[in-house]
This record gives C-alpha cells, sequence and structure tokens, in this order.
C-alpha cells in the first residue's frame, strides 16, 4: 500500500469530515468519511496494513474529536476510535472472502457491518468511562442508536465515496497486479 | 499487496503494544489524561486548513437548502443561556451582598473609631423558636475573639442585642425585644442634641417592640411640656450597656399614649428599625482589649442604669 498516497486521501477526507459534517448531518446523525475510507482500504488492502491504516483513521478521529463533558470544556479521549478502526478493519478482513468483494454493494454492506463493530467499541468504551466517573454527555441508549444511524448513512455515503477511491486505487497501490482489484473477484 | 510491514515479525508485537497502550488510555479515567489535549490541539489545528476550505465551498452551496436552524440545537443553546444568566444573577446578588458587608463594616468603624471595638460579621445560623425565646444563634464564637455581653447590631447602627452566651464556633445573641432581654433605658431624641433627649424605660412587650414610660420634661423657653411624636428615633443610653453601645438606634417611636394609671405621663412604644428576628447577619462589635471591656462593664453595672 503507497502509506503516502493513503495520507493524503485521509488528509482530505478530514478535511471533508470536519467541513461538511454540520451540512450534511441529519438531525443527530452525521456521517464518516474517514470510516468509509477506513472501510475501503481493509476491504482492498493486505491485512496488516488494513489493520494500522484503520487504526490511524480512527486515532485520527478521536484526535479530532471532542467528547462533550458536563459543566466541562469537551476533552479528546484517545483510544475509543482508534480500536473501534482495529475492530472494523477485522470484521471486514473476515467477511470480505465470503463476499462479491470488488463490488460497490459490497463495500457499502461491510462499511455498514464495520462501522457497527467500531461504534460498539466506542460506546462501550464510553459507558466504561461514564462508569468510572467521567462526566461525559452521554447516554449509552440513545447514543447507540444515533451511531446506528451513523453507521447506515456512512454506508450509503461509502458508495459515492467509493467511485472516487476506485479511480484512486491505482495510487493507493491496489491495482497494480494485472487486473484491477475493484474488477477481481476473491 | 505484500507490505514489509506485513513481512516484519516484529509489526504484530508492535500492533499487540500499541492496542493495548490505547485501551489502557481508552480505560483511564479521563482526568488523568488531559495531557492528550495537547495532542488532539495539534491535530486539529492541521486539519484546520482542509476543512476550513471545504467549509469555504460548501457554505455558498447549500445556503439554499439549509434549515434556518435545528431545534434541538436551539433549545440547548437556549438552556446554556438561562444557565449563563443564572450565574450571572447569583454572582451579582454575591457581590451586593459582600459590598453591604463592607459598608455596614465601614459605616460603623467610622461613625465609632474612638470605641476600641472590633467588628465582626457575623450569619445567623439558628433560631431558638420556642415562643418566650427569639434568641439568635450566630456564626461567632470565642474562637474569634467574641466575649460574653458583646453588642450586636445590624444595618450598621441599629442596636440588636447583646451576646449572652459563647461557645468557640458560635454564640447567642438576645435581642433587646425579646421578653427575656429585660428593660433597657433609652432617650428619645426630639432634636439633634444630646440635651434634647427625653429618658424612657423600654420594657420588651412582644410582636418585636418595647414600650415604657418617658420622663416628663418641660420646655421653659415655651413654657410648655416637651411632646414626644410618632417618628421621633430612639437612642440606647443605658449606663449597665457597654460604651461602644451607647447612642446606638433603639427603634422609632410608633405610638404616643397616656399611662393608664398616670395620665399625664407619657409612654412610648418603640419599634425597631429592622425586624431584629429576621436578620439573616449580624456584625459583634468585640472589645479590642477584653479585660478593659469587663471593667467598663463593671462599673457600668455597679453606677447603675434602669435595666
Amino acid at each position: 500500500m503507497n502509506w503516502p498516497v493513503f495520507a493524503i486521501l485521509a488528509y482530505v477526507l478530514l478535511g471533508l469530515e470536519r467541513g461538511l459534517r454540520d451540512t450534511l448531518a441529519i438531525g443527530p446523525v452525521q456521517p464518516s468519511f474517514l470510516l468509509a475510507l477506513g472501510a475501503f482500504v481493509a476491504l482492498s488492502a493486505p491485512p496488516m496494513h488494513a489493520i494500522w491504516a484503520c487504526l490511524v483513521l480512527g486515532l485520527t478521529l478521536d484526535l479530532t474529536g471532542g467528547w462533550p463533558m458536563i459543566d466541562a470544556p469537551a476533552q479528546p479521549l484517545i483510544g475509543p476510535y482508534a480500536l473501534g478502526g482495529v475492530l472494523m478493519a477485522q470484521v471486514i478482513l473476515t467477511l470480505r472472502g465470503k463476499l462479491v468483494r470488488h463490488h460497490l454493494a459490497t463495500l457499502g454492506v461491510l462499511t455498514f457491518a464495520g462501522v457497527i463493530a467500531a461504534q460498539f467499541v466506542v460506546v462501550v468504551l464510553l459507558l466504561i468511562q461514564t462508569l468510572a466517573g467521567a462526566p461525559l454527555a452521554f447516554s449509552p441508549g440513545s447514543e447507540t442508536l444515533i451511531r446506528l444511524g451513523s453507521a447506515g448513512y456512512t454506508a450509503v455515503l461509502s458508495v459515492p465515496i467509493g467511485f472516487l477511491l476506485v479511480a484512486a486505487a491505482p495510487l493507493l497501490g491496489f491495482g497494480g497486479h494485472g487486473q484491477r482489484p475493484w474488477q477481481r473477484r476473491a | 499487496m505484500a507490505g514489509p510491514l506485513s513481512k516484519r515479525p516484529s509489526a504484530k508485537t508492535l500492533l499487540r503494544i500499541t492496542l493495548v497502550v490505547l485501551f489502557i488510555l481508552s480505560v483511564v479515567p479521563m482526568r488523568y489524561t488531559r495531557w492528550t489535549t495537547g495532542f488532539a490541539d495539534v491535530a486539529v489545528t492541521i486539519s484546520a486548513p482542509v476543512s476550513n476550505a471545504v467549509r469555504w465551498v460548501a457554505d455558498p452551496l447549500t445556503r439554499p437548502f439549509r434549515r434556518s436552524a435545528d431545534p434541538a440545537l436551539a433549545e440547548q443553546y437556549r438552556q446554556e443561556l438561562e444557565v449563563a444568566r443564572q450565574r450571572s444573577l447569583d454572582m451579582e446578588l454575591r457581590v451586593r451582598q459582600l459590598e453591604r458587608r463592607v459598608f455596614e463594616l465601614q459605616r460603623g468603624a467610622q461613625l465609632t473609631p474612638e470605641l476600641g471595638v472590633r467588628q465582626i460579621a457575623a450569619p445567623v445560623i439558628g433560631r431558638f423558636s420556642e415562643a418566650s425565646s427569639s434568641a439568635l444563634q450566630v456564626r461567632a464564637g470565642t474562637g474569634r475573639g467574641v466575649v460574653e455581653n458583646a453588642v450586636a447590631v445590624v444595618e450598621g447602627l441599629q442596636l440588636l442585642g447583646r451576646v449572652e452566651r459563647s461557645t468557640a464556633a458560635w454564640s447567642v445573641v438576645r435581642p433587646i425585644t425579646d421578653s427575656a432581654a429585660g428593660g433597657i433605658m433609652a432617650l428619645v431624641m426630639t432634636a439633634d442634641t444630646l440635651d434634647s433627649g427625653i429618658q424612657c424605660r423600654l420594657e420588651p412587650i412582644g410582636g418585636g417592640r418595647l414600650r415604657g414610660p418617658a420622663t416628663w420634661v418641660f420646655e421653659d423657653s415655651r413654657q410648655r411640656p416637651v411632646e414626644i411624636t410618632t417618628g421621633m428615633t430612639v437612642r440606647l443610653r443605658d449606663e449597665t450597656w457597654p460604651r461602644s453601645a451607647q447612642m446606638l438606634i433603639v427603634g422609632t417611636v410608633i405610638e404616643v399614649s397616656s399611662a393608664p394609671d398616670e395620665p399625664t405621663r407619657t409612654v412610648v412604644t418603640v419599634e425597631p428599625t429592622v425586624p431584629l428576628r429576621r436578620v439573616s447577619e449580624v456584625v459583634l462589635r468585640v472589645p479590642i482589649d477584653p479585660v478593659e471591656g469587663e471593667t467598663e462593664q463593671a462599673a457600668g453595672g455597679s453606677e447603675g442604669g434602669g435595666a
């Protein structure tokens, strides 16, 4: 995998994530461009690369998003999205061999499954923090529903993003062996 | 597609270590990971150019389709505004209370700089609720230098009473209107001079008032007795009270009548300028030199006043 190209893509999508967050939000539900990229990489890259890429993307989300606190300024919490990203990569790596791997619908389905796994980790870790006494403005029930919605929204968004990422696949190093990875079957 | 990372045996180890570190950071209480805010600030700063560029492009394009306001967000802002407003009012109230305390302490000190007393502001922390007593428990005791018989005032110059009992942390103040406080000698001030004061002996009658007969005074220049009218100020002039209490305001005359058994004698009813049962804070006048205060007290007591 070409890491510099990945970094540039991640940077651009981070800009979209932060710049279009309010514009694309449907109520509290927001899509994640970075998790969509993570899902695409997990679908196409070698396992270890996929895991590291998803970990880095999750870490980026952890660092750029502060958790709202009760009566206190928002504070970052490093770990939930990074670990969630790793689980997302594992889920997609497990499932990708069983599906038509290089199809946009597959990307959508796996993104949905992967993001749900990632959000599950996030909710669990935030719940642990809340039980440990952190004054997080966090309600497990509603947060789970919102994050389920976010997973669905990200899955839908991953299809148009997928078109762009397919175009960038050779640059990422995913299409260097004859057939383009998007055209191959698992 | 195989990269160098997957070939290295240490990559998995590095991943495991990273995961362990991330897990620890995730579950450690957030108060111990505030130092990560610095890294987050760097990440946000790095992402700012591209996110601002995206916003700069997207904002004009999406403006026509954007809803005027998110109702949930508006409600959240409204609630935050209410909280901020309440805090602001609370702070203003606190500032006013402190200003008032400073004013009262300064006023008392300015008016009586020669009395050799130290003023201690003490909040009222309890009331003895039995019907026969209106004594107040105030949060200042011997630990802060309060001694028995120290004078308590409110609103700067309104006499409240005397310290009856004092512990290390709190004291009991008996108001002059309390039925157990006994009588006091006072002057009804018919003019601004000391000579214009008409002496009277006041006894508590309940309801936060005092009543008693006034001395008959004849005005030579006008060939008629000096009249007492409602609204006149009554000040303490009682030798059994400490010097720092003399000429403090007892109250104002609210009723003038004749004694039932002696029609020529005037009886005045006096009400303090402040309802003494309902004060929330008092100022105690404590002698700077307690020994001197006691001596003075003893001397005053032996000379005898009237109470």
